[in-house]
């Protein structure tokens, strides 16, 4: 519903313009048209580079007469914050923005993808790779003042194991030694084995397998221990604070007015100045609750500073039209694709009808409607942005662009053979394909009409079932398998490590509500990720993770169906701004600075 | 009429009982996994950890037994905690609903306020150009879709001639107490409260209008007017009282949609009402959010039933409830 409403709004708002600036229409039209060029432009650049999109034009900006402007920056997102601004228990990506300005982590992940250190000095891995020690700098304080000591961090870590937790992260301390005699229902253990507390600012994490992946769960915020006190088997105390955050990051939480705005001021006293995230120098940030069809429309008349990772191409156009706002474009990290069943009797079972579709589908014409350009295809299902992602893998895999000649030939030699009614048969079976597909949803509306043209040329007939988001997980997470051939899904890796595919293709991902929604397995393939998985070294992982998007790309079980480009649409008044899909504004905003000469 | 309410109060303990159980299976059957939903969406699930919560949340329990455990908390005003915001469920529910009541019953006060004198004089002077052109206009209001006025409201008064805020309740960053805070609320009303009142405006119109035409053909308006009474005596005090009883019902009938936010205008205005969070908890299979705001609803919709009998009993004594 909400997708259609956006479109619907989309025209009624340019109607609106046109009307507004009616005295002069050709006028209007051809700045239009200039902006389109500059888009075209910018999307004609390397896919997996970022640029910035500068408007310089001598303009009144709207946003230097808000009140407070000269010091306060405003942003938003496409959902409210829901107040759980915990880093054990948020879910929402909002939560998080906010979690990442007022907690600090004993890591973080810089500017590239590569964890540096914050609040530990320096860390060292022990030979067999099972245990992280960490030196933490002395004199990080919390904004109550309290000094953040080794008792701290295994707090924060320890929550995660308690028998009681519910959230999210279980996964991310389920590796450390004693988690299971720890997190046993009614345990008695007083702590997690795994962790020991070597002196105030010296702490170690003994894991049970390494695993290159094992340093990814030391960017959590650590929380303070005598602020969020709890007894184990009741976290209810730590639940009751989600929505008064108290760490050690750079911004303190000053007031939360649930769905409307959150505001932080910076830390005066932030200890960790001297690191590479450094301090913040802008005093105020407030998150705004803004409509999704009205974020653009804020940022023109100058109430918000910027809106993060638009992909609407209509109103990147309406932003860069003003002639104040810039725009940093950078690849999502994450793609749109469909995914197969590889199930034994389904026709996607079969190797070269997977192939098949892979070149009946235009991906460019896809990327053309829907995104105007500002997208790419590919043809590994990895993020742009993998460290796995390597021209070397991109080069030597197969191209599946659009050649519906060979798609027919792949289809041949199936078996499955065109009748006279133009559709393909194999034993008297006609050759179709059962899609499951949200209804209103802005890129089904698209795909799904693009693909019963295109592969209904090659003979498929396309079955479209409509449901709701919940319904399609059960139906493809939790059903037989049986009554499905393929559906869209969206998916964001929140780190350049290709591990997190492992679920998703290894043969123990298979069944009841796992990731492995394919029921794909391959000995190799598990083999090679089993492998990968325990490589610690991101250089000898390359090698590996190649050969696994090479098998990929030969098994052709996915379509990427488009990987757009994100635009960080920001007032020209925001100087330093450098944001990329996994280095979001919440870490960047430490470089920002307010151009006050305005 | 004691007696009648206290037969009422007890129709109405089988009416919530199955109430009860048929909210509690529709949210029992909703598709999607009760483990992620607690969890968080793109949770990583071992074995281990699904046992665990399943557990700790009765999910292993028979259904039965679940429904008994909902009632006897519900009962003792426990709702649970909501999986979206890790907060009680009552105080999630209880500001919001605080704050769409704010602005539905202010838009209904100014509809009501504009309906009634539209209403009776388009009566009186039926089928003139005046009535005309107000059937026209409240066609008009009942035809355009919120959001649409909302967009041309907010392009209007924000961009154009920026007089008032674009959305939200109070103004961020902004420390107002007292006087100058209700005035920045306030503010930030006049914009959803305009289309909220245009979207009902229309139906109270023609309701008041129909109602009054009804009386006026009356045998006693006749005769108040054949006694030699003012025309504004006949009408006003004669005809519009007794064209008052199927007012009150109205409004009464409408008390329950008072409390239920208007998911349209509350997302374009991001006004804190009910109306998007219980959208969203549906969505996201917030479980106890969505129960308890529904048994919110039934609770008021029964009540306002019953509160609309027993007005109209005592503005018409005519109507007999034993």
């Amino acid at each position: 519903m909400k997708r259609k409403f956006v479109k619907l709004l989309g025209v009624t708002l340019s109607t609106m313009l046109v009307l507004a600036s009616c005295a002069t229409p050709e006028d209007s039209l051809s700045e239009v048209g200039n902006v389109t060029e500059e888009l075209e432009l910018g999307g004609g650049a390397e896919s997996d580079s970022t640029y910035t999109i500068i408007s310089d034009e001598d303009v009144a900006n709207p946003a230097v007469t808000r009140t407070g402007a000269d010091n306060t920056f405003v942003i938003t997102g496409s959902a409210p914050p829901s107040g759980v601004f915990n880093p054990n228990y948020y879910s929402s990506s909002y939560d998080a923005q906010i979690v990442n300005l007022v907690f600090d982590g004993l890591l973080y992940l810089g500017t590239e993808g590569e964890y540096e250190p914050l609040v530990a000095e320096s860390y060292e891995i022990s030979e067999d790779g099972r245990t992280y020690t960490f030196h933490l700098r002395e004199g990080v304080t919390f904004s109550d003042g309290e000094e953040l000591t080794a008792e701290d961090v295994e707090f924060t870590y320890t929550m995660l194991a308690d028998p009681t937790y519910d959230g999210k992260y279980g996964a991310s301390v389920d590796n450390i030694v004693g988690y299971e005699e720890y997190s046993a229902p009614e345990s008695t253990v007083e702590s997690l084995e795994g962790i020991e507390i070597i002196d105030d600012y010296t702490i170690s994490f003994t894991f049970y397998e390494p695993e290159r992946t094992n340093i990814a769960i030391f960017d959590k915020g650590i929380m303070p221990a005598h602020y969020y006190a709890y007894e184990k088997g009741n976290l209810d105390p730590v639940k009751e604070k989600n929505m008064e955050p108290l760490g050690s990051g750079r911004y303190v939480m000053d007031r939360f007015e649930v769905d409307q705005f959150v505001e932080l001021s910076r830390r005066e006293d932030y200890p960790l100045a001297d690191t590479t995230l450094g301090e913040a120098s802008i005093d105020k940030v407030i998150w705004k609750v803004v409509d999704d069809s009205l974020n653009v429309q804020q940022l023109v008349a100058g109430e918000l500073d910027m809106v993060p990772a638009e992909i609407s191409p209509e109103k990147i156009s309406e932003a860069l039209d003003t002639g104040f706002i810039n725009a940093q474009v950078y690849p999502r990290s994450g793609y749109g694709y469909l995914r197969m069943n590889v199930r034994e009797g389904h026709p996607t079972s079969d190797k070269r009808v997977r192939q098949a579709l892979q070149y009946g589908y235009d991906g460019e014409l896809f990327n053309q409607i829907q995104y105007e350009g500002l997208a790419v295809t590919q043809d590994v299902p990895f993020s742009q942005v993998s460290w796995a992602y390597t021209d070397e893998l991109k080069n030597s895999v197969t191209h599946y662009g659009y050649d519906p000649e060979k798609a027919n030939q792949l289809l041949d030699e199936a078996g499955w053979l065109m009748e006279d009614d133009g559709f393909r048969y194999k034993d008297g079976e006609k050759l179709v394909l059962r899609i499951p597909a949200m209804p209103d949803h802005s890129v089904l509306d698209t795909l799904v009409p693009l693909l019963i043209e295109q592969w209904g040329a090659l003979g498929i007939e396309l079955e479209v079932s409509y449901m709701e988001f919940n319904s399609l997980l059960d139906k493809v997470f939790y059903g037989d398998g049986s009554d499905w051939d393929l559906y869209f899904m969206a998916t964001t890796w929140t780190s350049p490590d290709p591990d997190q595919i492992y679920s998703a293709w290894h043969s123990s991902g298979i069944g009841n509500g796992g990731d492995n929604s394919s029921a794909y397995s391959n000995p190799e393939m598990d083999a090679l990720l089993d492998e990968g998985r325990r490589t610690l070294e991101i250089e000898d992982a390359i090698p590996i993770y190649e050969e696994v998007g090479r098998m990929m790309n030969d098994e052709a079980v996915y379509i990427v169906v488009y990987a757009n480009l994100y635009h960080d649409l920001y007032n020209n008044r925001v100087q330093g701004v450098n944001t990329n899909s996994l280095w979001q504004w919440q870490y960047d905003i430490s470089n920002f600075a307010l151009d006050t000469a305005y | 009429m004691g007696k009648y309410l206290g037969r009422r109060i007890l129709h109405l303990i089988p009416v919530m009982i199955i109430v009860s159980m048929l909210l509690f299976l529709i949210v029992q059957m909703m598709p999607g996994d009760p483990v992620v939903a607690i969890l968080g969406e793109g949770t990583q699930i071992t074995e281990e950890k699904r046992e665990q919560i399943q557990e700790l949340y009765g999910l292993n329990d028979p259904l039965y037994k679940q429904y008994f455990l909902w009632i006897e908390r519900t009962i003792k005003g426990e709702f649970g905690e909501s999986t979206q915001y890790r907060q009680p469920v009552s105080e999630v529910i209880s500001e919001r609903i605080k704050n769409s009541f704010i602005l539905n019953v202010t838009a209904l006060i100014i509809a009501i306020g504009i309906a009634i004198p539209i209403g009776i004089t388009t009566s009186v002077k039926k089928y003139s150009k005046y009535d005309n052109f107000m059937t026209s206009f409240a066609l008009i209001g009942i035809s355009i879709p919120s959001f649409f006025l909302a967009l041309l409201l907010i392009y209007s008064f924000t961009v154009i001639i920026p007089i008032l805020p674009m959305s939200g309740m109070i103004t961020a960053g902004s420390n107002y107490t007292g006087l100058e805070y209700v005035f920045d609320v306030a503010k930030h009303m006049v914009l959803p409260v305009t289309v909220l009142t245009v979207g009902s405006l229309a139906s109270f119109t023609r309701y008041i209008r129909s109602t009054m035409s009804d009386v006026i053909k009356q045998d006693y308006i006749r005769t108040a007017r054949s006694k030699g009474l003012s025309e504004q005596v006949v009408i006003y005090k004669h005809a519009f009282r007794n064209a008052l009883v199927p007012v009150v019902t109205l409004v009464i009938m409408s008390l329950p949609a008072l409390f239920g936010g208007s998911i349209v205008v509350e997302t374009m205005f991001s006004w804190p009402g009910i109306g998007n969070a219980a959208y969203q908890g549906v969505m996201m299979r917030d479980y106890n959010l969505v129960l308890t705001v529904n048994l919110f609803f039934v609770l008021l919709m029964i009540g306002s039933n019953l509160l609309a009998d027993i007005a109209s009993a005592f503005l018409d004594p005519r109507i007999k409830l034993d």
